[in-house]
C-alpha cells in the first residue's frame, strides 16, 4: 500500500510506524491463538482419541493411560456383524451422495442462476430440513415409508439418509452458482457456446469447488448418521455409526474410542481424495472477481 | 479483409418503460472504426449489447451486411465482443482462453495450436500461454482477450470500454495498439467510451450520444470544430458559453460586449448562445473586443497555460501558449479566433434558417472583428 503524503484525509491519520508494529504483533499473536485453537479443538481431541484406543486403562490422578493394549481392537475386529456394517457403511454412503446430487446440482444450478415464481418457497423449505430436531422428521416420515414398503430396506436407509444431505448440496452449489459473473458466461456464449455448452464448459467447472465441498459434507453427513438409520434399518440394517451407539452403552469407553478412530478413516480417506479440488477451487475461486 | 457493413433502423430498447436506446439509426461502414461516445448512462452499452445479440431491440433492425440478425443467437453472430470488466475464465489458461471458441468449431488440435501461438504473439503474450488469468495483469488479462476476442475471426468487433481498467500509459498504449490492428486486419469496429481523448484518437467516426439518441455523427475533426450543440460542445473539449441577441452583424453579450461576426446568418432579435473554445482566446492588443478582460488566474497546464478572464459579468477560459507573459491583475484585450452560435437553449434545432442538424453557426464559425481572414471562411455551406 502506498500512501501519498501529500493527500491529507481528514479523520484518518497514516499508521505511524509504531502502530504500524503494534499491528503486526497484533496479527502475529492472532495466527497463533488460531493454531492453539486448532490443537487444542480438532488435533489433540483426535490424538486422545487414538490413545484412548489402546489404553488399558489409568487410574484417576495420571491424565495418561497407565498402560496400553491391543486388546479392544480385537474385540472390535472379531465382533460378529461388524464387517457386515463396514460393507454397508461404505457402500451407502456414496450411493447416497450420488443420488443427493443428482437430485440437488439441477436444483441448485435454477436457484443460482435463475429467478423463478416460489423461489423463496423453495430455499425456505430446504433450510428448514436443518431448523428443526431431525428426530421429530424421522417419526414423521414412518407412516409415509411404512406405506411405500420402505421400512427395514436399504432403499429406506438411503432415503432417510438423504435427508440430511438436501441443505448441503442444494444451497452451497447454489451460491457458487450465484458467485460466476455474467460476463463470463457472456464471453462463452459470444464465442459459440450453447447454452448447454456454457453449462458444461463455464459454469460447471467454475462450480467445482463449491460442489467439492458440498459433496464432502454430505458424505459426511450421510456416513455419520445413526438415528434415522436406525429407526429405518434396524435390525437388519446396522451402519457403523448405529453399531458404535448401541456399543457406547454396553462396553468401556476405549471400545467406541476404537470404532470413532475405525469411523473416521473413511473421512480421512475422502478429505485426501479430494484436497486437490477443495484447494485449487477455492484458489480459482477468489480470482474470480 | 473480412469487415462487415452495419446498420441499426430506429432502434428502441426501454428498461422498465424508460427508453435506454431512443429510435437510434446508424450505419457503420465496412472495415470502418465507429466510436460511441457520451456519458454515463446514454444508451452505449446498450447498444452494443443489441448488436452482440446480448439485447433484443424492442422496434426496429439491425442487419449486418443487409441482413437481419434479429433471430440470429449470440453464439451465431459474426461479432465478438471485448468486455468492459476482465472477463477471462478463471480455470483455463491463457491458451485455453483463446482456444475456447476454436475448440467449439472442432477445428483440427495443430491448426488450434498454431493459431493460438500466433495470436498470442499479436498481442505480446506468446510467452504466457499455460499462466492462470489469475497470475496476468490487467493490462495482459485485456490483452488476451483481446486475442480471444480475434480468434472468432470477427466480421464486427465490438469493444465496451475495454480500456478503462487500466492506468493512463497502459490504456494509451493498449488502444494504440489496437488501432493498428484494426487497420491492418480491417474488421469493422464498434468501440464504446466516454473518454473524448480516446474517441478523437482512435475513430475514423464518432457518434455523440445523449440520452439514448444520436446527437450527432462525424469525424473526429467535424464533431470538434463545428460541433452540433452546445452538448457535444461542451463534451468534446473545452468551450466558453455566453448568451446572447444577435444584433445586426453583431451577437451583443452581457455587459454591451459586441462580438462581430459575418454576414447573412443572424436574423436581428435571436435569441443565441455562443461558444468559444478557451484555445481560440488570442489575447491581442490591437485587434481586440472593445472590452477589456483582467486576469484572475493563471495556471500552468504544463505545455500551456489556462487563464481566467473576466470583464463584468464575463467569465472567459483562455488556454494560452507558455511563453504568454500576464499575470492576474493584468487587463488584456482579446480577440476571438474563432466563435461557435447554437441557437438558445443549446439545442441547435432553433438554429435561425439552419437545418435541424447543423449548429447556429456555420462550419468553422464566423470571424471575429478584423480577423475573418483568419478563420478562413465563415460562410455557409
Ligand atoms: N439491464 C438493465 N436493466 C435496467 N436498466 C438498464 C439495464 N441496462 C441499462 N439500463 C439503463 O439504460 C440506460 C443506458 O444504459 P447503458 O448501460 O447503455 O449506458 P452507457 O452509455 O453504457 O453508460 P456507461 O458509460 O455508464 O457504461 C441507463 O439509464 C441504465 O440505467
Ligand atoms: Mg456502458
Amino acid at each position: 500500500m502506498s500512501v501519498a503524503a501529500s493527500v491529507e484525509v481528514p479523520g484518518w491519520n497514516a499508521p505511524t510506524s509504531r502502530a504500524r508494529s503494534v499491528l503486526r504483533v497484533g496479527m502475529r499473536v492472532g495466527q497463533v491463538v488460531l493454531f492453539l485453537a486448532a490443537v487444542f479443538f480438532i488435533v489433540a481431541p483426535l490424538g486422545w482419541l487414538i490413545v484412548l484406543a489402546f489404553s488399558r486403562g489409568f487410574s484417576f490422578p495420571s491424565l495418561v493411560p497407565t498402560s496400553f493394549t491391543l486388546s479392544w481392537w480385537h474385540t472390535v475386529l472379531a465382533s460378529p456383524g461388524l464387517l457386515h456394517s463396514v460393507v454397508l457403511s461404505v457402500t451407502i454412503a456414496p450411493v447416497v451422495l450420488a443420488v443427493s446430487m443428482v437430485i440437488c446440482l439441477p436444483a441448485a444450478y435454477a436457484i443460482g442462476r435463475y429467478n423463478f415464481p416460489g423461489k423463496r418457497f423453495v430455499l425456505l423449505s430446504v433450510f428448514s430440513i436443518n431448523a428443526f430436531p431431525r428426530i421429530s422428521l424421522y417419526i414423521a416420515m414412518i407412516p409415509m415409508l411404512f406405506l411405500l414398503n420402505l421400512m427395514g430396506t436399504v432403499i429406506g436407509v438411503v432415503v432417510v439418509q438423504l435427508i440430511g444431505t438436501i441443505l448441503f448440496m442444494t444451497w452451497i452449489p447454489a451460491t457458487g452458482f450465484a458467485a460466476i459473473p455474467e460476463e463470463l458466461v457472456e464471453a462463452a456464449r459470444d464465442a459459440g457456446a450453447s447454452k448447454v455448452q456454457v453449462f458444461w464448459r463455464v459454469l460447471l467447472p467454475l462450480c467445482r469447488p463449491s460442489i467439492a465441498v458440498a459433496a464432502v459434507l454430505s458424505f459426511l453427513a450421510a456416513f455419520d448418521e445413526a438415528q434415522g438409520t436406525f429407526i429405518v434399518g434396524a435390525p437388519n440394517y446396522l451402519t457403523m455409526p448405529v453399531r458404535m451407539y448401541s456399543l457406547v452403552l454396553d462396553y468401556p469407553v476405549q471400545f467406541a474410542a476404537v470404532f470413532a478412530v475405525v469411523l473416521s478413516i473413511p473421512s480421512v480417506v475422502l478429505l485426501i481424495l479430494v484436497r486437490k479440488h477443495l484447494f485449487a477451487g477455492t484458489s480459482a475461486a477468489m480470482h474470480l472477481r | 479483409m473480412q469487415g462487415s457493413e452495419l446498420v441499426l433502423e430506429q432502434v428502441t430498447k426501454s428498461f422498465s418503460g424508460a427508453p435506454a436506446v431512443d429510435a437510434v439509426s446508424l450505419t457503420v461502414r465496412p472495415h470502418e472504426f465507429l466510436t460511441l461516445l457520451g456519458p454515463s448512462g446514454s444508451g452505449k452499452t446498450t447498444i452494443l449489447r443489441m448488436v452482440g445479440g446480448f439485447l433484443s431491440p424492442d422496434t426496429g433492425r439491425i442487419l449486418i451486411d443487409g441482413v437481419d440478425v434479429s433471430g440470429v443467437p449470440v453464439e451465431r453472430r459474426p461479432t465478438a465482443m471485448l468486455f468492459q470488466q476482465l472477463s477471462l475464465w478463471p480455470h483455463l489458461n491463457v491458451s485455453r482462453n483463446v482456444s475456447f471458441g476454436l475448440e467449439l468449431r472442432h477445428r483440427p488440435k495443430q491448426e488450434i495450436a498454431r493459431r493460438v501461438h500466433e495470436l498470442l504473439s499479436v498481442v505480446g503474450l506468446a510467452e504466457l500461454g499455460s499462466r492462470l488469468p489469475a497470475q496476468l495483469s490487467g493490462g495482459q488479462q485485456q490483452r488476451v482477450a483481446l486475442a480471444r476476442a480475434l480468434a472468432l475471426e470477427p466480421r464486427i468487433l465490438l469493444l465496451d470500454e475495454p480500456f478503462s481498467a487500466l492506468d493512463t500509459k497502459l490504456r494509451v498504449e493498449l488502444r494504440t495498439f489496437v488501432r493498428s490492428l484494426q487497420r491492418e486486419v480491417g474488421t469493422t469496429t464498434l468501440l464504446v467510451t466516454h473518454d473524448q481523448e480516446e474517441a478523437l484518437e482512435l475513430s475514423d467516426r464518432i457518434v455523440v450520444m445523449r440520452d439514448g439518441h444520436v446527437e450527432q455523427v462525424g469525424s473526429p475533426t467535424d464533431i470538434y470544430e463545428t460541433p452540433a450543440t452546445t452538448f457535444v460542445a461542451e463534451f468534446l473539449g473545452a468551450m466558453n458559453f455566453f448568451t446572447g441577441a444577435a444584433s445586426g452583424q453583431q451577437v451583443r453579450l452581457a455587459g454591451d460586449v459586441a462580438v462581430p461576426v459575418d454576414e447573412g446568418v443572424l436574423a436581428a432579435g435571436d435569441r443565441l448562445e455562443m461558444g468559444v473554445r478557451p484555445e481560440d482566446v488570442v489575447l491581442d492588443a490591437d485587434a481586440g473586443l472593445p472590452a477589456r478582460f483582467t486576469v484572475e488566474e493563471v495556471t500552468s497546464k504544463g505545455h500551456f497555460r489556462a487563464l481566467r478572464l473576466r470583464c463584468g459579468a464575463l467569465d472567459l477560459r483562455a488556454f494560452v501558449d507558455k511563453g504568454v507573459v500576464v499575470a492576474p491583475g493584468d487587463d488584456v484585450a482579446v480577440r476571438f479566433r474563432k466563435v461557435h452560435l447554437f441557437g438558445s437553449g443549446g439545442g441547435g434545432q432553433v438554429a435561425p434558417e439552419a437545418a435541424a442538424e447543423r449548429p447556429v453557426a456555420a462550419p468553422s464559425a464566423m470571424a471575429v472583428r478584423g480577423a475573418s481572414g483568419t478563420s478562413g471562411s465563415g460562410s455557409r455551406p
